[in-house]
């Protein structure tokens, strides 16, 4: 035996230590029974006081969500475990209303939809409890948008710019790359200031991990926090995700800071909702969602706002996804939140198939409040870039037919070939705004017109070399005062560069413009696009 | 309308019909307490494998001579439904309607060791003043409850048993 005593004394006072403070204290509970329980739900009689929202306690440690308050029963979801819930048991009343913590201690982990770490990297620590339902902000207490939201993607901070506050949809079918539009955004914001919330929503638990594994490698983690949801968590958990997210957004909102949320997906949420109230058996509606799957999404992204300055002026900027089938986007849940959202982008799948990379379709992709907050260097760099490619989308559809094709019209055409591949960019590569208005500039005035279309990522990436290495000086104008100084000046310097770019010497003759029509073949196989796998990890949105 | 509630209110019609609703209920809570006491008599009549009228049968050769005739019939209605089980909720309604019918509140007190009659006395003065109506105890004991007492007045629980104060310790420490 060792020397190592311990009186009865020590022992007393290392637990009246730990005691201190402690009283018991005599209050009285409400107490209901558990009337029937399956399928996730539990129905409880009594508990005359018990809220919506409120959480209940089970005789198994479980707690259940009260969501339905009839006259002689409880409808309650379970978050947890059913086993061992048994008719007659007691249920209490917690009075807790259902919150999250939130606060810069969840930065950089991975949590459940209750906020629970599931890093195993041990308790969150300096966090503080919110309610996950707040109403949203009031007109008076928003201001318009006005701060750009950099999601270094080229397609959409040329064409559908997001500003700070706004909600901007993306939309797609399945493996078209909608995921990916969410983390690059996420990556961007390094630097900026912006914390970010990544709400995994009825998704793979791999391709969470892939995507967490993603955000440490390119230290997004610093200032993002992962909620998840998988696919294997009962309906509840999915249900709840977002809102959670968003009650961690709205903290740093209201804490003058910026916040970015993406919702990935709200198609799972609103099925996950769908189980829920069918086995709640509320009235099924359209599609068998129930009557109020509008307002579940409708107040979701109602948190979203530009806050005025009396409030402090921070702003929660979210990028919901919602998964089409077949490009349908007529069935109820896209239309639904297409009507809430500020525009949205549309991912295609045959855009996607043929090489464009991000898939966007920028015809029918719009921003309705971004191009307010779009800096005016991107402005004269975009100039009429937009129309000059829908213009080019009809004729590709007429050249298509081999049609002979007048002067200008051949000069629209290979314009455009050359911007839809300025346009194209590989995963995990965010562009700064100030590479942008470089790179865009030099297509939409038409210094790419002479230059190979399969040149034209050379191209782009020495033109910003060169940029980064002699004329730093200006791309740090652009940042700090968000136009360009001298637009001449700027212009000539990019057709200087043009002018002693090399174009690669191909074996045979120089292609002719017809056979430029055929680029997008060669383009899936240069190596500036993805390896199979990468794409495949890409896109699992 | 809980089950319980549904059966209570026909006890209490039977109860009416007869003309003494008092007798009958505690006649029901004696029974309750021996079902609770003896784990054969509870398996027993809540065993659905043996026939209605076999378990209604213990129940007439238990309360044989000891209840009223209505109280044995109703019982025995109870335990041939299948509805054993219940029995306990059953009673509480029962009491808490009859109770409610009369302006007061019913009291079911848990306690470690019995309760002697001035102390019943107080806890009911001291139910009174907190519900503000006049409370009709009735205390089981409960070796469970440890110390202290655990009062149920219709979904409100009160707890000051030492099993809850321990338990709260050990979430303090844990």
């Amino acid at each position: 035996m060792s020397d190592l005593t311990i009186n009865t004394d020590d022992i007393t006072a290392a637990l009246k230590k730990n005691l201190e403070g402690f009283s018991a204290d005599l209050t009285a509970t409400q107490v209901g029974r558990v009337l029937e329980v399956g399928d996730g739900i539990a129905r409880v009689s009594g508990l005359p006081e018990a809220a919506v929202n409120e959480m209940l306690e089970f005789e198994n440690g479980a707690v259940g969500l009260a969501l339905n308050l009839d006259e002689e029963s409880i409808g309650a979801v379970l978050l947890g475990s059913t086993d061992g819930i048994e008719e007659g048991q007691p249920v209490r009343s917690t009075g807790n209303i259902l919150s999250v913590p939130v606060g810069d201690g969840v930065l950089g982990r991975v949590v459940n939809s209750l906020g629970e770490p599931i890093d195993g990297k041990g308790p969150l620590t300096g966090v503080q409890s919110r309610r996950m339902e707040v109403q949203a902000p009031g007109i008076i207490g928003r201001k318009p948008v006005d701060t750009p939201m950099q999601t270094g993607v080229k397609a959409i901070d040329t064409l559908i710019p997001i500003g700070r506050g706004q909600r901007e949809l993306i939309i797609g079918d399945r493996k078209t790359g909608k995921t990916t539009i969410g983390i690059d955004t996420i990556l961007n914001q390094k630097g900026l200031g912006v914390k970010c919330i990544y709400v995994a929503i009825g998704q793979k638990a791999s391709t969470v991990a892939q995507i967490v594994a993603e955000l440490e490698a390119n230290g997004a983690m610093d200032y993002t926090v992962v909620v998840v949801a998988p696919a294997s968590d009962p309906a509840p958990f999915k249900y709840i995700a977002p809102y959670a997210g968003s009650a961690m957004g709205q903290h740093w909102m209201e804490n003058s800071e910026h916040a970015l949320v993406v919702y990935d997906d709200l198609s799972k949420q609103a099925e996950a909702y769908r189980q829920m109230s069918l086995l709640l058996r509320r009235p099924p509606g359209r599609e068998a969602y129930p009557g109020d799957v509008f307002y579940l999404h409708s107040r979701l992204l109602e948190r979203a706002a530009n806050l005025s300055d009396e409030l402090g002026g921070g702003s929660l900027t979210a990028l919901p996804v919602i998964e089409t089938k077949a490009g349908d986007v007529s069935a109820y849940i896209p239309t639904n939140v297409i009507s809430i959202t500020d525009g949205q982008i549309f991912l295609q799948d045959d855009l996607f198939k043929s090489g464009v990379r991000p898939a966007i379709d920028v015809g029918i992709s719009v921003s309705r409040v971004g191009s307010a907050a779009q800096i005016k260097a991107m402005k004269t760099a975009v100039g009429t870039l937009k129309s000059d490619l829908q213009q080019f989308r009809e004729l590709e559809a007429f050249a298509s037919f081999g049609s002979d094709l007048d002067a200008v019209s051949q000069a629209q055409l290979d314009r455009g070939y050359r911007l839809t591949e300025l346009l194209k960019q590989g995963i995990s590569t965010p562009m700064p705004v100030q590479e942008q208005v470089v790179s865009l500039m030099a297509g939409t005035r038409g210094y790419l017109d002479k230059v190979p279309v399969s040149d034209v990522q050379r191209f782009e990436e020495e033109l910003l070399q060169h940029f980064n290495s002699r004329h730093s000086g200006l791309l740090d104008d652009i940042v700090s005062s968000g136009k360009i100084a001298d637009e001449d000046a700027f212009e000539r310097l990019i057709g200087e560069f043009a002018d002693g770019f090399q174009v690669t010497v191909s074996s045979g003759a120089a292609p002719d413009a017809e056979a430029t029509g055929e680029v997008h073949g060669h383009v899936v196989d240069k190596d500036t696009t993805l390896p199979e796998e990468e794409i495949d990890m890409d896109d699992e949105s | 309308m809980s089950r319980a509630h549904s059966y209570a209110n026909a006890l209490i019609e039977i109860g009416n019909a007869e003309g003494d609703t008092s007798s009958l209920e505690s006649d029901v809570h004696a029974f309750t307490n021996a079902v609770a006491g003896s784990s054969e008599l509870q398996n027993k009549l809540s065993d659905s494998s043996l026939p209605a009228a076999q378990r209604q049968q213990i129940v007439e050769d238990v309360l044989a001579g000891k209840a009223g005739k209505a109280s044995v019939a109703a019982i025995s209605m109870i335990v041939g439904a299948g509805r054993a089980a219940d029995l306990p909720e059953i009673a509480r309604a029962l009491s808490g309607t009859l109770a409610g019918a009369r302006g007061s509140a019913y009291a079911e007190v848990r306690s470690a060791v019995p309760l002697n009659a001035e102390q019943v006395t107080k806890l009911e003065a001291a139910l009174a003043k907190k519900t503000g109506r006049p409370v009709t105890a009735r205390v089981t004991v409960d070796p469970s409850v440890v110390g202290g007492l655990v009062t149920q007045i219709d979904d409100t629980v009160i707890d000051g048993s030492v099993r809850r104060r321990l338990s709260q310790m050990r979430e303090t420490l844990a």
